[in-house]
């Protein structure tokens, strides 16, 4: 049974139809053409899919879009300021910490809400905070130094 | 000498790094095409069994389902579904089929849907009704090779699919000339690749009656011609597409699966392109590493000399002998015969028929089982002897320009030595405490484990293919396109060529794009595996970039009234070597050989004189002759705890001979993740099955445990080598498998140095710590 | 892949509406708090036939409430949200609440809730646990009556409470004896997302007259249900908390656990891993009696 709701993702409200047992990691990739969130399991395992929901990171996996409601969606579509990259997206290219990339968007997204929760954390907090995502490629070392540089470069 | 550039050794970003940040566009995955259906596979619930009846009405008569495909509707002729080698290759099994009535593993493939949506197809492909007779099963190599073991194949003795040997100088005679004689058993285990970009593919026909494919894969004109052969088509007939990168493939993308073939011929049916995907669980039961049992046994003088080496490995193929049949190949020779310095060898390896699911490759393919066991019995021989480890190796070292056992040609370079020595010092291997020392339940120790002796390209190998190729053409702006089929499998491969590219052309690296590619308008070029990317790609880049500034100076000596061979250039600017002050730029040449210009005089419009008129292109297509050989060294720090077991790698050093970084940050990115992927294959991955059934009990990352960053160790250091190789682009030999070959051994001698408990059998988990200290 | 017999998500309004629609669409109905654990279930094919879902967001049922003599928690409050609150840090008596909630990946923290961490009834994860040892009890609400119920009464089996068809729980509600009381938990588990292998839950009381006894439980991959160590808690009961008091208690759990192995761990492992996770936590909850 579909329903009609309105969904804002990146500051922009959507009326869709879409039916209950949709996944807003589906309804991102295939009613918005948003495939910066992706799939790398099914299961909430890997956060490939990571996205923040009022600010708060979400496998989008795991979420049924008709239970978001009003709340805003952010995707990695969202971040950057037209040809200007967010600080944590610059870091990562900055230091090498894109490999493959399949990762990278969710890691990005992750590290968004650490940032904004703790603006100066330590490694061990980096780490923890970057936990229930996976990446097969970098072994992390770069992307944890990405979030360093970019936790510093919001200091200045 | 090669010249070097600003470019070559600098830290580049990645050319799609951009892209990646803020989506990722090019992954294969994201490949949308109007009026796509969706497929999916049946697969079979037994893992031994025939296929008594087939029913698909039920299935067919749901809404939304566009095409099934049963084992009766495909061809059943068996080829090996690796890349790497030709379908005629001489050294592969051809034991694989797309999709047969006899079943040899769980979950095999018995059926194909193509439907409006995955979850109809999904649905429709559950509504199959198939009776299966059972057949008894065999889900280790010990009952496979048992008598009465019920037989997989029918051209095999006992399961075995393959059964090689080689020997070298007088083994015997060597282990009588030896002091002490070691013998012990390791054993590895089956890890999955964890790409996390799935086995994604996407058929099509074109216009023309083409299969048009995209895929996540490794290989470009491999799939070409796996897919032609099983289409029974000339490859003519088949394009495939080269994605910008792919998301990660580890080695595991290396061969056809069920999924190309079967989405094409659903696409023929229906007239609309098909997608296939794997699910993560699918993904478990697919491209997995081989495990490899391996009875070692070394004969040393009290010096620490070894006189003689045997060994006999044993590998479990699963269902099909595909990589089963190549991986021991490789561990065999690269474990066995190029490791540490002795000419007395022998060796027995053979890959067994089981009904597990079939073995894959994984970065190393096959050294990482080895060297866990090679690396581990040196520490072992040298805890016995009292020999320090270090001086051991360098004793028994190969030599710089020493012949090597089995490629045409020398060691032209070879730096084990002073990485050993390095990466000691850095790791204060001098400050080693002796084995299990240390009060409290934390133990900590170091430990040293190696890649001895590996390969930059295929070309020692000859029924493997390694030739690579590339067009490159100058654009009016001083860009350059370059074409070639190497795939960007996540490593970076894409910016390295565009960096030796840039350098050896003399433009700036940000001028230089690896241009869109099919299999309809690039050169060959071999898979992008065996660590061959920067060494073999790189070397054909820079060949077609060398063919390419020479047309650039032939037209540039005309502009400057001198001739080509006086010419130089670099930053985007040709000039003349003896007086840079006569100069022009790259861009300038390359517009004016590419349109025509007439400049307006006070007669008229004048021609200009520039005789050649033309786009400036360049090509190469070649195949190396040797292989440049890498060595590397990983010392690494534990600390284990002794009342639960638990290991934790808080500190890397690893040392490699390389040849040349190309890009420091990639390079260390290689070394970075190699380690993850070696904590995991180490101490806590494991692809299992249940030992009656065959079905995959580890099927999501709740129950297969990959490393996230928090058991990374902090501290991870990269010393580089530079050896500048002759026979690599720039003098750049191979890095990236050698990142998980050298790890395990080191990390199971840090366990062992820590606590006193040795582990010879993959993953050590912290049961098996306390086991091995006498705690449970 | 989607529970693809879901055809609705319903969002009821108030408390009383849950019975009813439990009672209407009986098995074809299941309560969902953050989804992260029925998705999990729906991913492993454990939730077949379910067709609706029942998302009480619009309940308010988040609250967290700290009294002289407990701690309420709502059955909606997250993972995140009791991170965040000050009334979890105030007491040592909760501590292991904290223990417990700091596991999981934020993602997961971000939508878990506590009820729907109690009602999966899943010795594997972590605030039953806690719950548990805390002596917890959960308001339970149904058509006809409410009533409070010890969580110690609801774990029946693996996914099976012992709610009655038509109840569900509103929220929590833990006990702050008034003597003093700490607790601790900590869990094994092989990398930062995961279930656990072993874990323990224990909560402490100092003095004579302790008024409320020692609490030990253990879960992870032991049982269908938490295991609770009645004969180690006697040990502790009995004894002043002194080093070899606490080795024994440990040594005792162990013996009294029967865990099941399976491909994560051995029985043995499990069993030999109890005891020290139960003299760990026993050491870290006396630690914080003593401050």
């Amino acid at each position: 049974m579909k329903k009609n709701i309105s969904l804002n993702v990146n500051g922009e409200a959507r009326d869709l139809c879409i039916p209950p047992n949709e996944t807003l990691l589906d309804t991102l990739r295939t009613e918005m053409f948003l495939t910066g969130s992706k799939q790398g399991c099914d299961t909430g395992g890997c956060g490939c899919c990571t996205v923040l929901i009022d600010g708060e990171s979400r496998y989008s996996c795991m979420t049924y879009t008709v239970t978001v409601g009003e709340r805003n969606v952010t995707t990695i579509e969202g971040i950057s300021e037209g040809e200007t990259l967010d600080k944590l997206q610059q870091a990562f290219v900055d230091t090498g910490a894109v490999q493959c990339g399949y990762c990278t968007c969710g890691m990005i997204m992750s590290a968004k809400q650490l940032l904004s929760t703790n603006p100066n954390p330590s490694e061990s907090e980096i780490r923890k905070g970057l936990s229930g995502n996976l990446c097969r490629c970098t072994g992390y070392h770069k992307i944890v130094e990405a979030v360093k540089v970019a936790a510093q470069s919001e200091v200045k | 000498m090669n010249k070097i550039s600003d470019t070559v050794g600098s830290r580049v970003p990645h050319h799609d790094a951009i892209d990646k940040v803020t989506g990722g566009r090019g992954f294969p995955v994201n490949v949308n095409l109007a009026g796509m259906l969706h497929g999916r596979l049946l697969r079979s619930p037994y893992a031994h069994a025939e296929i008594v009846s087939i029913n698909i009405e039920a299935a067919q008569s749901l809404p939304g389902v566009r095409a099934i495909l049963t084992p009766d509707d495909v061809t059943q002729k068996t080829y090996s579904p690796i890349y790497f080698m030709p379908t005629e290759g001489l050294a592969c099994i051809q034991d694989m089929s797309l999709m047969g009535r006899r079943i040899r593993h769980a979950g095999q493939a018995v059926a194909a849907v193509a439907a409006d949506t995955i979850e109809i197809a999904e649905q429709a492909a559950q509504l199959i009704d198939i009776e299966y007779k059972e057949l008894p099963a065999v889900f280790n190599v010990d009952d496979a090779l048992a008598d009465g073991a019920p037989a997989i194949h029918d051209y095999t003795n006992n399961n075995v699919a393959l059964n090689e040997t080689f020997e070298t100088g007088d083994p015997d005679a060597g282990f009588a000339e030896a002091d002490y004689v070691f013998e012990h058993t390791y054993e590895t285990s089956r890890i999955n690749i964890c790409s996390l970009e799935p086995h994604v593919c996407v058929s099509d026909v074109d216009p023309a009656g083409n299969v048009v494919i995209h895929s996540s894969m490794q290989h470009l004109y491999g799939l070409r011609e796996k897919l032609a052969f099983v289409l029974d088509l000339p490859v003519s007939k088949v394009k495939v597409i080269k994605p910008p990168y792919i998301g990660g493939g580890f080695g595991g993308k290396l061969d056809i699966t069920p999924i190309e073939p079967l989405s094409a011929i659903l696409s023929k049916m229906t007239g609309r392109p098909v997608r296939m995907v794997l699910s993560r669980a699918e993904e478990f039961m697919t491209s997995n590493k081989c495990p490899i049992k391996v009875e070692l046994k070394t004969g040393v003088k009290a010096d620490g000399t070894i006189t003689a080496r045997q060994a006999t490995s044993t590998l479990d193929a699963g269902g099909y002998a595909t990589h089963g049949s190549t991986v021991i190949m490789v561990h065999g020779l690269f474990g066995y015969c190029f490791t540490y310095s002795c000419e007395n060898r022998r060796w027995n390896g053979r890959s067994i028929h089981t009904n597990n699911v079939t073995s894959g490759g994984f970065r190393g393919y096959g050294g990482p089982q080895a060297s866990f066991a090679v690396e581990q019995q040196v520490d072992e021989m040298c805890n016995e002897l009292g020999l320090d480890p270090v001086e051991f190796r360098i004793k028994n070292s190969h030599r710089e320009g020493e012949k090597h056992p089995f490629f045409d040609g020398n060691f032209t370079t070879y730096r084990f030595d002073e990485c050993l020595r390095l990466g000691a010092e850095r790791i204060g291997w001098a400050d080693r405490k002796p084995a299990g020392s240390g009060v409290g339940p934390i133990k900590s120790g170091i430990g040293l484990g190696c890649a001895v002796a590996w390969t930059s390209n295929c070309a020692a190998q000859p029924d493997l293919y390694e030739h690579s190729g590339a067009f490159i053409k100058l654009n009016p702006d001083g860009s350059a396109d370059v074409c070639s089929a190497a795939i960007d499998i996540g490593c970076g491969q894409n910016t390295v060529f565009c960096q030796i590219v840039a350098a050896e052309l003399g433009i700036p690296v940000e001028q230089v794009r690896m241009a869109s590619a099919d299999t309809s308008n690039v050169p060959f070029d071999a898979p992008m595996h065996a660590s061959r990317g920067t060494n073999a790609v790189g070397a054909a880049v820079k060949a077609a970039a060398a063919d390419t500034k020479k047309q650039l100076f032939k037209v540039a000596a005309t502009m400057l009234d001198c001739k080509p061979e006086d010419l130089e250039s670099n930053d985007g600017q040709v000039f003349v070597t003896t007086s840079p002050e006569n100069t022009v730029s790259i861009a300038t040449v390359a517009a004016r050989a590419d349109s025509p210009l007439v400049t307006m005089t006070s007669e008229g419009p004048q021609k200009d004189s520039t005789p050649f008129r033309g786009t400036i292109i360049g090509s190469s297509s070649l195949s190396p002759t040797t292989s440049p050989i890498p060595a590397a060294a990983m010392y690494i720090k534990v600390d284990v705890n002794t009342d639960t077991g638990e290991v934790k790698v808080v500190k890397a050093v690893y040392a490699h001979d390389i040849g040349k970084v190309i890009n420091p940050a990639g390079a260390e990115g290689q070394v970075e993740g190699g380690l993850q992927q070696a904590i995991g294959y180490t101490l806590m991955e494991h692809t299992q099955f249940d030992s009656e059934t065959g079905a995959c009990l580890t099927s999501d990352f709740l129950d297969y445990k990959m490393a996230t960053a928090v058991e990374m160790p902090s501290e991870i250091d990269c010393i580089f080598i530079e050896s500048d190789d002759p026979d690599g682009p720039f003098g750049a030999k191979s890095l990236s498998e050698c990142c998980l070959i050298a790890p395990p051994g080191a990390i199971a001698n840090a366990i062992y140095n820590a606590t006193g408990a040795r582990v010879r059998d993959l993953p050590i988990t912290p049961e098996k710590v306390l086991r091995a200290l006498g705690k449970l | 892949m989607a529970l693809t017999t879901l055809t609705n998500i319903l969002r009821p309004t108030t408390v009383a509406d849950v019975p009813r629609l439990l009672k209407e669409h009986g098995d074809s109905a299941m309560i969902m708090g953050g989804g992260t654990f029925i998705h999990g279930l729906v991913a492993r094919g454990l939730v077949t036939g379910v067709e609706k879902l029942i998302d009480l967001s619009a309940l308010n049922l988040g609250q967290l409430e700290l009294s002289r003599k407990s701690l309420y928690i709502g059955a909606s409050v997250t993972y995140a949200a009791l991170e965040r609150s000050s009334e979890a840090y105030s007491n040592e008596t909760l501590h292991s609440l904290l223990d417990a909630i700091a596991y999981p990946p934020q993602q997961i923290k971000n939508a878990a809730t506590v009820g729907g961490c109690i009602a999966g009834s899943c010795p594997f994860l972590d605030l039953p646990i806690v719950m548990l040892a805390l002596d917890a009890s959960a308001h339970v609400c149904g058509s006809t009556r409410e009533r409070l119920v010890p969580v110690e009464e609801l774990f029946v089996s693996l996914f099976q409470t012992s709610l009655a068809d038509d109840e569900f729980m509103t929220g929590f509600t833990v006990p702050l004896p008034s003597n003093s009381t700490a607790s601790s938990f900590e869990k094994l588990e092989t990398t930062a997302n995961d279930l656990s292998i072993v874990s323990a839950g224990v909560r402490l009381s100092s003095g004579w007259l302790k008024a409320k006894p020692c609490r030990i439980f253990i879960g992870g991959g032991i049982g269908e249900v938490p295991f609770r160590c009645v004969q180690a808690e006697e040990v502790i009961n009995g004894s002043k908390l002194e080093d070899h008091d606490i080795d024994r208690a440990a040594q005792t759990a162990a013996d009294e656990i029967e865990p099941f192995g399976d491909h994560r761990a051995s029985a043995e492992y499990r069993k030999k891993m109890t005891g020290v996770l139960v003299a760990r936590n026993l050491r870290q909850a006396r630690s914080r009696l003593n401050q």
